[in-house]
């Protein structure tokens, strides 16, 4: 599986790299701490999961996603990180897209695997 | 003093001639012979307190003018003059135009005075009360956002060491192992910088002055001090120049934490392409207290940020924001002013004065 990850915060991008390492789950890990530079890339098709970073600073996860909804034609599995699932972000996301997913911080690969797989 | 405005409206112009004659020293009298010349009066003078009607007008009665107006002046308290005297009627308007007094007509020159001052002396509580609603509503959500703030940006500083904590678990290697530990003292620190800006933000609250002699010099290279054991701190160029005596007294822990605050806000404006940031800081004693100076070389701060800059907003998640609001509490709490001006790409200057909090007495003695 081609994983793309986002966020702004690059220790935690090196934490969720790692800890998808640790699970051999992704065939390939892209990341991005630019979110313009990974729309284009799940853009292209190279991706099959892309996980953000919720609270980032110049587009924000929801923004993010809303962006690969609108412009690519098959769209990827999409889980959101965040420090607190809310029940008013769940369901912000929920109405954007019925199967984007939610998980707090730090990375779950179980709870990652039982998603994607 | 000021004079007051009041409004009288009535359609026999010969008793506003009178009226106006008798309380013109006194009040800005304003007068209408019409309830639309009346609503005309009150959009164009919105410094109005009191409006007066007569109650019988031509096509209209003194309530029926009141409850036209209620919605668009709501805090106007309102007299009725009244000629006759219909009991019911009158009890009944009470609630509808919320009339404060009814005075009958011809009035008195002392009762309508008193009515008068009395109406003025509630439109001016009524404000004040408003006031402190509103001032303690915004201290109130501003402490919401504030807990909300903080917790959001802890929780997931606490995050990402629990991330590294898990990584450190699946790690065999020892040496691998140890790599962990800074980057979790990192996040230990972050953590207890911020929960250290809460009780300080509350100390400086709760203090009652503490004066001392004030050596700006001294407590700047403290706080320049204190900042770098919890963070890179070498890239940013400190240069003092004071001409503040022994004269100055203030609260130390107040004046530090500015400083200290404002340094750190400065060490987050450093300009990628410099990759260096220079703070001048100058200090003159003036009149009556100390004109601080702290300008920089930075990135600047955008117009529209400006404006709110003092404010606590949940924005981008970084910690500087709360430091600027703790700057602004302090200097609040010790009588100052701060003001900043900013050129975006250029750098920053927060111009502070602080009040000398040193007694005469004590200044007497000393010459």
């Amino acid at each position: 599986m081609r994983i793309v990850l986002v966020d702004d915060n690059e220790m935690d991008m090196f934490i969720n790299v790692k800890l998808l390492e640790s699970g051999s789950l992704a065939k390939t890990i892209s990341t991005f701490l630019d979110p313009e530079e990974a729309i284009s890339h799940i853009g292209s098709g190279e991706a099959d999961a892309v996980i953000v970073d919720n609270q980032m600073p110049i587009m924000s996860g929801y923004d993010l996603l809303s962006t690969v909804i609108k412009t690519v034609p098959t769209v990827p599995a999409m889980v959101v990180l965040t420090a607190t699932v809310t029940e008013d972000l769940t369901n912000k996301y929920k109405e954007l897209h019925n199967g984007i997913h939610l998980l707090e911080k730090p990375l779950d690969v179980v709870a990652l695997r039982s998603i994607l797989l | 003093m000021n004079k007051q405005y009041i409004l009288y409206v009535d359609d026999e112009e010969p008793n506003l001639v009178a009226f106006r004659a008798i309380f013109r020293r006194e009040f800005n009298v304003l007068t209408a012979t019409s309830a639309e010349e009346g609503r005309q009066k009150l959009d164009d003078n919105p410094e109005v307190k009191v409006v007066i009607s007569d109650y019988l007008m031509k096509g209209i009665t003194g309530i029926e003018f009141f409850e036209s107006i209620l919605e668009k002046h709501p805090h106007l308290i309102r007299i009725i003059l009244t000629g006759f005297a219909d009991q019911t009627a009158m009890l009944d308007s009470i609630n509808k135009a919320r009339v404060y007094r009814f005075l009958s007509k011809p009035w008195n020159e002392h009762d309508l005075r008193q009515t008068i001052l009395s109406a003025i002396e509630l439109y001016d509580a009524r404000k004040k009360i408003a006031k402190h609603q509103e001032d303690l509503k915004h201290s109130y959500e501003a402490l919401n956002h504030f807990i909300h703030k903080s917790s959001n940006e802890m929780r997931s500083t606490l995050v990402s060491m629990h991330g590294i904590v898990r990584l450190a678990k699946l790690e065999d290697d020892p040496q691998k192992m140890a790599e962990f530990w800074p980057i979790l003292e990192k996040g230990i620190m972050q953590i207890d910088l911020q929960l250290r800006n809460i009780i300080e933000h509350y100390e400086s609250d709760q203090r009652v002055g503490v004066n001392s002699p004030i050596n700006f010099e001294e407590t700047i290279e403290r706080c320049r001090a204190a900042l770098e054991s919890f963070q890179d701190f070498n890239n940013i160029d400190i240069n003092v120049q004071s001409s503040c005596s022994e004269n100055f007294h203030q609260d130390p822990f107040r004046l530090q934490l500015i400083i200290s605050n404002l340094l750190n806000y400065v060490g987050e404006q450093v300009n990628p392409e410099k990759n260096r940031i220079q703070l001048d800081i100058e200090i003159i004693e003036t009149q009556g207290g100390v004109q601080m100076m702290f300008t920089d070389d930075g990135i600047g701060i955008e117009n529209e940020q400006l404006t709110g800059l003092f404010e606590l907003i949940l924005s981008k998640g970084s910690s500087q924001d709360i430091s600027l609001y703790l700057v602004k509490q302090a200097v609040e709490n010790m009588e100052g002013t701060i003001e900043v001006t900013s050129i975006t790409g250029e750098g920053t200057s927060f111009n502070i004065f602080i009040p000398n909090n040193k007694t005469n007495s004590y200044a007497h003695r000393t010459g």
